[in-house]
């Protein structure tokens, strides 16, 4: 090899970085100038949807529709008057679960198309924080009128509007409905008269818990009853069958006083759990909070109760592991006079007990109460793993169960 | 370089050595033997030719000119009957079949084949209420299912043997035949059936005949005339009786069930996947009430058949059975079960639930 052919090495050398850098910055240039549109809406609303609709299996209702919606707001229509799409679109809408989480998360890590709430699992715009409130599990709807439809569809995982054409059309509720700029609202599918699908109506509740001044250090919590009219006093032996026996499955008379008592170790051995009254935090033992009635027109949000977040002295106010139980009385019942043993689950709607405590799946030995998840959130954040958050919560009584919703403030991040 | 080679050669013809042996090892293979594939599967008109069971079922089928179909791409679904099927009917014999007027049997078997579709058991939803399927006829049949217990049933007909593989379909073999009267009422069903005269004649003489041709659904368990002849009673006793001394509502209303569609059937599905043991409804206008309960009965193989009581909730116990039906045997023949009109259904009941005696005004 001589000293030229080296130089022409050298050459070729440079000759080849030149040319692929000059490819890399044409791709470059190339790829990095796409456009990309960002969906946003104006002045939008905050939209989260329930359906609280009951489904029975039985003779009597053989023909009852599946309460399983597509959801459409500001549908439109091609020339024949069928609905061809809309601006919202809310598939696969299904009966909703017992617990309404802060964040979607629970919901959208599941397998299946079965949204247990609007937006849930769609992939929309979500509220922002809003004073301090995650809206993450409200939907972005634009505000002013709506034309609001929900239409039954079959219980598939076809898309409603892939579906056979005589499978569309079927609404079951059409109307127009307010929505104010940067307001929150849940919406709520109930039945008027239990078994009568034609009573089946649409509530719109205006929250208010963005503009309350509520502390940070108290456990908030409102409740509201749904049920439809004639529940309580339909055949026992067909009111729908939940997964185990509860105090809530048989009714709950239309007016009731709520009870609230708070408990100091969620994490013990549940086997252990006998004599749990004797158990409670001093000074909460039965509390009277509020009084809660039968209502299916209202959509006015009711007021807050509120409780602390560190109700037991021994802890060091960082992390708690209280947790709540709330006892739906019949006026005249107490817990003092409570004549129901613990396993009374068929007490003429009298009595109900609803536990909150760890993540609702555990079973409170002797009690024949329903579990939801405790109302206090522990999560990782800053250096403490956990650290115990209050919420904002809404307990619902639809017919044979009662719901929670929990709200959460913003935290800050875990530090690992 | 040289050196390097000579230091490793040793270990390189261990390897090479090593791979041969790989090599001739993995040759060594016992001979694989692959089933052969069926080329014997015949298409759906063929195979019913082919099968003895079928004759009268094919019969129906040549003389109504559906074999070349059947014997088409398909894919078909089945729903094939016996020929004891038939017999029930009253159609014993080839030449039986061609008596029948040929245009409402080709529509009757056209309704017996689900169209476009190979439904093989395991794709039919768990324990399905009420699907519908289309057929050739262009109507809708219903199917219903209790899957543990592998029962299907279309119209109320139970499946007798499943997945029979055809080859353009799926062929599923139903204990009896079902009926579609298209077009036709609970009310000119009954009608035009002589073995229902003396329960029209009641109906006529109570006033509920009229309301049979709305809009309903109903579901009539019908008296026959035998069942009636069997207490005695005759057109003529039925006619004397006085209107205003009985409870015509309870007498003659306790065996429609209206706002309801139910095959025989549905009380065993119910029950098998609700947990619903009985069901009960209310006579229209009355306090009485009657259960529908559904008991198996073994005749050739378990099949679901109705049973009754009439119950009077303010009687001497509390509430106290007035009258009972229990299917005996001999059994009633269940091609008089199911009978699908255009505003429910007619069942054969062999026998009374009330006597006019059990039915005065008080």
């Amino acid at each position: 090899m001589n000293a030229s052919d080296h130089k022409n090495i050298k050459q070729m050398k440079k000759q080849l970085l030149l040319l692929t850098s000059l490819i890399t910055a044409s791709v470059l240039l190339f790829t990095g100038c796409v456009k990309v549109d960002y969906t946003k809406i104006n002045d939008p609303a905050y939209l989260r949807v329930f359906n609280n609709l009951p489904y029975q299996l039985s003779m009597d209702v053989k023909d009852a529709k599946v309460p399983y919606f597509c959801m459409i707001i500001n549908p439109t229509f091609d020339g024949a008057g069928k609905v061809t799409g809309g601006q919202i679109i809310g598939d696969f809408l299904d009966v909703r679960d017992r617990y309404a989480p802060p964040y979607p998360s629970h919901i959208g890590s599941s397998t299946s198309v079965n949204n247990p709430e609007y937006p849930g699992k769609e992939n929309v715009l979500v509220g922002p924080i809003v004073n301090g409130y995650d809206l993450s599990s409200w939907a972005q709807v634009p505000s002013g009128k709506l034309r609001v439809m929900f239409l039954y569809r079959p219980k598939n995982s076809v898309p409603y509007f892939k579906l056979d054409a005589s499978l569309q059309g079927d609404a079951m509720v059409d109307t127009t409905l307010e929505f104010s700029a940067r307001e929150v609202y849940t919406m709520h599918l109930l039945q008027e008269k239990y078994t009568d699908a034609k009573s089946n109506k649409l509530l719109l509740r205006h929250e208010n818990f963005i503009k309350l001044p509520l502390s940070d250090s108290l456990n908030y919590v409102n409740f509201y009853n749904y049920s439809s009219q004639g529940f309580l006093e339909y055949d026992d032996d067909k009111k729908t069958q939940p997964n185990r026996l509860n105090s809530f499955m048989y009714g709950v008379k239309d007016r009731m006083d709520v009870y609230l008592t708070l408990y100091p170790d969620q994490d013990e051995d549940p086997a252990i759990r006998y004599n749990l009254q004797a158990r409670a935090l001093p000074g909460y033992r039965g509390n009277y909070v509020t009084t809660v009635e039968r209502n299916i027109t209202s959509n006015a949000p009711n007021p807050y109760i509120s409780f602390p977040l560190f109700p037991n002295k021994a802890e060091n106010r960082i992390t708690t592991k209280s947790w709540q139980i709330f006892d739906f009385f019949a006026p005249g019942y107490t817990p003092s006079n409570n004549p129901f043993f613990a396993s009374d689950y068929r007490n003429n709607g009298n009595w109900s007990q609803l536990n909150c405590l760890k993540d609702g799946a555990v079973y409170v030995q002797q009690y024949s109460a329903l579990s939801v998840p405790n109302t206090v959130i522990n999560i990782h954040s800053g250096k403490n793993n956990p650290q115990s958050f209050a919420s904002v919560n809404t307990i619902e009584i639809v017919n044979g169960a009662a719901y929670l919703m929990t709200i959460q403030r913003k935290y800050p991040a875990p530090e690992y | 370089m040289n050196k390097a080679i000579k230091k490793y050669t040793g270990s390189l013809l261990m390897l090479a050595m090593l791979c041969f042996a790989a090599v001739l090892s993995s040759c060594k293979h016992e001979n694989l033997t692959i089933p052969e594939p069926n080329a014997n599967i015949r298409p759906a008109a063929d195979f019913i030719k082919n099968n003895y069971d079928f004759r009268l079922f094919n019969a129906a089928l040549e003389y109504t000119g559906l074999t070349d179909e059947l014997n088409g791409t398909g894919p078909f679904t089945i729903l094939a009957l016996t020929d004891a099927a038939f017999n029930q009917e009253g159609i014993r014999t080839v030449a039986d079949i061609h008596k029948l007027n040929k245009d409402s049997l080709r529509r009757v078997m056209q309704y017996h084949v689900i169209k476009g579709r190979r439904l093989l058991t395991t794709d039919i939803p768990t324990n399905a209420i009420d699907l519908r399927y289309e057929t050739l006829s262009g109507d809708q049949l219903y199917l219903s299912s209790v899957t543990s217990d592998k029962r299907y049933f279309f119209d109320g007909a139970m499946t007798l043997r499943t997945d029979v593989t055809l080859a353009n379909g799926v062929l599923h073999v139903l204990a009896k035949m079902m009926k579609y009267h298209k077009g036709t009422t609970v009310q000119q069903l009954l009608e035009g059936n002589r073995r229902y005269s003396i329960y029209v004649a009641g109906l006529k003489k109570f006033g509920l005949w009229n309301d049979l041709a709305g809009d309903g659904p109903f579901t009539v368990f019908a008296p026959t005339d035998s069942a009636f002849k069997a207490n005695n009673i005759t057109a003529a006793d039925i006619e004397d009786l006085n209107p205003s001394a009985y409870n015509g509502g309870r007498l003659m209303g306790v065996y429609i069930m209206r706002q309801k569609h139910f095959f025989v059937s549905d009380k065993y599905v119910f029950k098998s996947i609700g947990g619903e043991y009985t069901y009960e409804i209310t006579i229209p206008n009355d306090t009485w009430f009657l259960r529908f309960n559904t008991v198996e009965m073994y005749e050739d193989r378990w099949l679901s058949y109705p049973q009754f009581d009439v119950m009077d909730p303010g009687g001497q116990w509390g509430a106290t059975v007035i009258s009972s039906y229990y299917p005996r045997a001999p059994l009633p023949a269940i091609a008089g079960f199911d009978h699908r009109c255009e505003n429910g259904l007619v069942h054969d009941l062999p026998a009374l639930l009330l006597t006019p005696q059990q039915a005065l005004n008080q």
